[in-house]
């Protein structure tokens, strides 16, 4: 008798605490959230559901599209552009360095995306509403996948981010299986993303790291993302292939150039412009400028 | 004897208050006249009027019979000279370039560097006793000394009509001594026409043939000294108390 | 005569510096070329030996691409070397340099303007910039003439005021279009920070004129001395004060505006060297203005060369320190030495 007096004591308080449990666990569950990394390394954390997000990244805001990221983007950059229909409903949110502070501030975000680090100014002002950034500058091909895992597991799509960065690696992988064996070398080529003076894209850049798949050899052979170099260097450095990261009419680019006009890519006549939309910005189209470029670099490859 | 400088009805305006008031007067070639009165009667505005340096004027003056306006710069320079007030002192150039300085109405522009310009530099410098500073700089000697300069640059002009304004203004009187004796030597043997402005009464009635008095921008009087210089102009345009003795060239003098 | 006995000497070692400046500045740059092979390129193309074996790429660099940067410098240290000089003695102020009627404020905001337009209109304007600063600059003398003239005289007070007061003017356009421009104002920051690069095509044009004007500067060098007695005085001897006032200041203004479209503003030059010369030879402008020429000219292109030069040897960077900074970098222990070396022979 004494026994069976005590089990049902111990399975009521073990019916208490279980309940207890189940109830602390049906709280959390409503504050779950995604942790992630930006690519400064920074961590961020975003509940699962009732999340806004601002992204004043072009690049960004592609990537949220195709997770599926959709009522929850509430603003956008004036440059974000594509996809079209899906940009032009979203509220726009004013420039890179010069975002409209008391519009975002009106949508209180969770997450703003943005495609570089902002002024201290406008930072401090983001920690004071709350707000956490999220910096969506990848280095390198590799980077920019890792991004949009992350981002997926920041907003609660992580399947989804699996999905889109396989899709990109078959395709990539695709070209440069073509590339590999149908052409002869890497050609070398410059990325001037300036001129006057010359500013050209290293190889630890996302730009660097595109052309480096697309078949071609960044010059110069610098660890600065964004060396800076003159005419004389230019003239030694004397690169196959330009690819040019501004819009010019032949004429202007020859004139400027005219100093270094022996070099063998303008000689040549071997100048391309990659789309800006595409090459310039961290979004799951990199795989169309890698394709374009490659077309140009190996024309005997397709 | 011809007429120098003829002045006529002469008014000079600064904004609205009028400096002169329709001076008249003459002086003819080879007069050493002085122009004195108390501060602010119009003596500065007056010679600078003269000598070209002020534009809006109305009334008419001629140089030797030619309205001022009509000669041209450098012309004017060959026959009018003028040494301001406070020549300057601070400025780098050597004794022998100040007083080429004076040429400058005889050089052209493409040519330098002539026998006759050197010359005249030296006479005036040996005149004026300073040749031997020559190779100073201005900035190194004393006010007489520096006053000696210009006057010597004002001599290498070679111009016959001299204005001066204050010559003798705070210097010694060794120095002031010496440049009215300098300047009588000019209007005697060189015939030169002298005006000067000053504050020495005295040394005006000691030196010069003619006294133009001015009070509140109009001629008071004007005259020889002995007429001029009396008690009671002097009472009159300065308002003030003085005897006066006559010393035997029956040029009067002041005691305070 | 003390000066007289520099003089000869004194102007043969300064047009040694020249030489020596140009040959300095050519040989040296972002690409090492040997020295004999420089000589070589240099040789050939001034007596036209037809030699064969000369590298087509170094030849372009030196050829193309330093000679005319080195020429641009001395066109420019000249100019303003004796804008600064000219300016100095019509103000009666050793503080004014080339800038001081507001020319620099004028040019950057042209400058600006373009680059503005460039961005909305999407032409390329680069070409232009050089007409826009170039007008820019004129147009600000112009408004502080018209700004300084009281009862149809110009007093040197006012004329410096007006300078101060326009230049203030324009330089807030300029900040106004930089804010406009947002991301895009680093072209701008790039111009006004001065500099000697760039394809110039109408280098040639702008040399010619800019010597013209020099020379006909030097036949003025008799009423430039005697400004220093005073307006008063100098009227007096029978310089005509007003027409010399605004012939030079509007020929040296052009050469100042020419100088400031091409290369942006470079700044201590036209300040430094007029008085350094003056320290060397003296006040008479009949040896300062040829002295001031041609020290410009040899200072410059050394400028521009240690600034290419200097980040390469020091911190290992393929940088370039902007030219005016190295200017600057000279300019400021200059003043110190001048304040310090006192007032004895130095007009103060």
């Amino acid at each position: 008798m004494v026994i069976e007096e005590k089990t049902v004591k111990y399975a009521g308080v073990a019916a208490k605490a279980a309940g207890f449990v189940g109830f602390l666990l049906f709280c959390a569950a409503s504050v779950y959230g995604g942790t992630a990394v930006d690519t400064r390394g920074h961590e961020l954390f975003v509940p699962d559901h009732d999340f806004r997000v601002v992204s004043l990244s072009p690049g960004g805001t592609e990537i949220l599209f195709e997770l599926g990221v959709h009522e929850e983007l509430v603003g956008v950059s004036d440059f974000c552009n594509h996809p079209k229909e899906f940009v032009s409903s979203k509220q726009k949110m004013g420039g890179f360095s010069t975002p409209n502070l008391e519009r975002i501030q009106s949508v209180s975000p969770h997450v703003i995306l943005l495609n570089t680090v902002v002024p201290i100014s406008i930072k401090k002002q983001f920690d004071r509403l709350g707000t956490q950034i999220f910096v969506t500058e990848p280095k390198s091909f590799s980077e920019l996948l890792d991004m949009i895992i992350q981002l997926g597991r920041l907003f609660n799509r992580e399947t989804e981010a699996q999905a889109l960065v396989q899709e990109i690696k078959n395709e990539v992988g695709e070209v440069a299986r073509r590339v590999e064996t149908k052409s002869v070398a890497p050609v070398r080529t410059f990325i001037e993303i300036w001129y006057d003076p010359y500013y050209g894209a290293g190889k630890n850049t996302l730009a660097g790291d595109i052309v480096r798949l697309a078949g071609g050899r960044v010059v110069p052979d610098s660890s600065t993302p964004y060396p800076r170099i003159n005419e004389e260097v230019l003239l030694t450095l004397n690169p196959e292939a330009i690819i040019l990261g501004h819009q010019i009419d032949t004429a202007t680019f020859l004139e400027i150039h005219s100093n270094v006009v022996r070099v063998y890519a303008i000689r040549n006549n071997k100048i391309f412009t990659p789309d800006p939309d595409v090459f310039l910005r961290p979004s799951p189209r990199v795989v169309h400028a890698i394709k374009e470029i490659a077309r140009f670099l190996h024309p005997e490859a397709f | 004897m011809g007429e120098a400088v003829h002045v006529n009805a002469l008014t000079v305006h600064y904004d609205q208050d009028p400096v002169l008031k329709g001076v008249s007067l003459s002086i003819n070639e080879g007069e050493f006249v002085s122009i004195l009165g108390p501060n602010g009667s119009g003596k500065t505005t007056l010679i600078k009027a003269l000598t070209g340096l002020i534009h809006d004027i109305q009334g008419e003056i001629r140089l030797f019979g030619k309205p001022i306006r009509s000669y041209r710069r450098k012309d004017f320079a060959r026959h009018v000279s003028f040494l301001p007030q406070d020549p300057p002192t601070t400025i780098p150039f050597l004794v022998h370039d100040i007083v080429m300085m004076g040429r400058f109405p005889y050089i052209k522009r493409f040519v330098t560097g002539r026998t006759e310009d050197r010359e005249a530099v030296q006479r005036a410098m040996n005149l004026m006793r300073i040749d031997h500073l020559g190779k100073r700089h201005l900035m190194e000697l004393s006010g007489g000394e520096v006053r000696r300069v210009f006057i010597a640059q004002a001599v290498a002009q070679e111009s016959s009509v001299l204005f001066l304004d204050e010559p003798t203004a705070n210097l010694d009187i060794n120095y002031q001594v010496e440049i009215f004796r300098i300047l009588e030597k000019f209007n005697r043997e060189m015939n030169k026409t002298i005006v000067l402005i000053t504050h020495d009464i005295n040394h005006a009635a000691r030196f010069t043939e003619r006294v133009i008095l001015l009070k509140e921008g109009e001629i008071f009087a004007q005259g020889e000294p002995v007429k001029i210089i009396s008690t009671e102009n002097m009472k009159t345009v300065f308002s003030t108390d003085v005897s006066i003795e006559y010393d035997s060239n029956k040029r009067p003098y002041i005691l305070i | 005569m003390k000066t007289s006995t520099r003089l000869i000497p004194g102007l043969f070692l300064l047009c040694l510096l020249l030489l020596f400046s140009f040959i300095f500045s050519v040989s040296f740059g972002a690409v090492s070329v040997e020295f004999s092979h420089t000589v070589r390129i240099l040789m050939n193309r001034i007596f036209n030996t037809g030699v064969s074996n000369i590298d087509a790429v170094q030849e372009d660099i030196i050829l193309k691409i330093r000679v005319p940067r080195v020429f641009l410098g001395m066109m420019v240290g000249a100019s303003l070397s004796i804008s600064g000089l000219v300016f100095q003695a019509l103000l009666r102020n050793p503080l004014a340099d080339p800038y001081t009627l507001g020319v620099s404020a004028g040019a950057s905001f042209g400058a600006g303007l373009a680059i503005f337009l460039s961005y909305v209109i999407g032409a390329y304007m680069k070409n232009f910039l050089p007409v826009f600063a170039f007008f820019g600059g004129i147009t600000t003398v112009f408004i502080v003439y018209l700004l300084a003239r009281t009862r149809g005289r110009i007093q040197v007070l006012t004329i410096i005021l007006s300078g101060v007061v326009v230049s203030y003017l324009f330089s807030s356009g300029l900040v106004l279009i930089m804010a406009l421009l947002g991301d895009r104002s680093h072209e701008v920051i790039f111009w006004l920070l001065g500099s000697l690069s760039g394809y110039h095509k109408w280098l040639p044009h702008a040399a010619g004129i800019s010597i013209a004007i020099i020379c006909f500067t030097f036949f003025f060098f008799q009423d430039l001395d005697l400004m220093a007695l005073g307006d008063d005085q100098a009227k007096a001897l029978g310089v005509n004060t007003e027409f010399v006032r605004i012939l030079l200041f509007s020929t040296t203004s052009l050469v100042t505006a020419i100088a400031v479209s091409l290369t942006g503003t470079i700044g201590f030059v036209g300040l430094i060297v007029p008085h350094s010369m003056r320290l060397v030879f003296g006040p008479r402008h009949k040896v300062l203005i040829p002295a001031s020429a041609i020290a410009g000219a040899s200072f410059l292109p050394l400028s521009d060369a240690l600034a290419r030069t200097l980040p390469g040897l020091i911190f290992g960077s393929s940088m370039e320190i902007p030219v005016g900074a190295v200017t600057s970098l000279f300019g400021s222990p200059f003043f110190l030495f001048l304040l310090m070396r006192g007032k004895k022979k130095y007009w103060f």
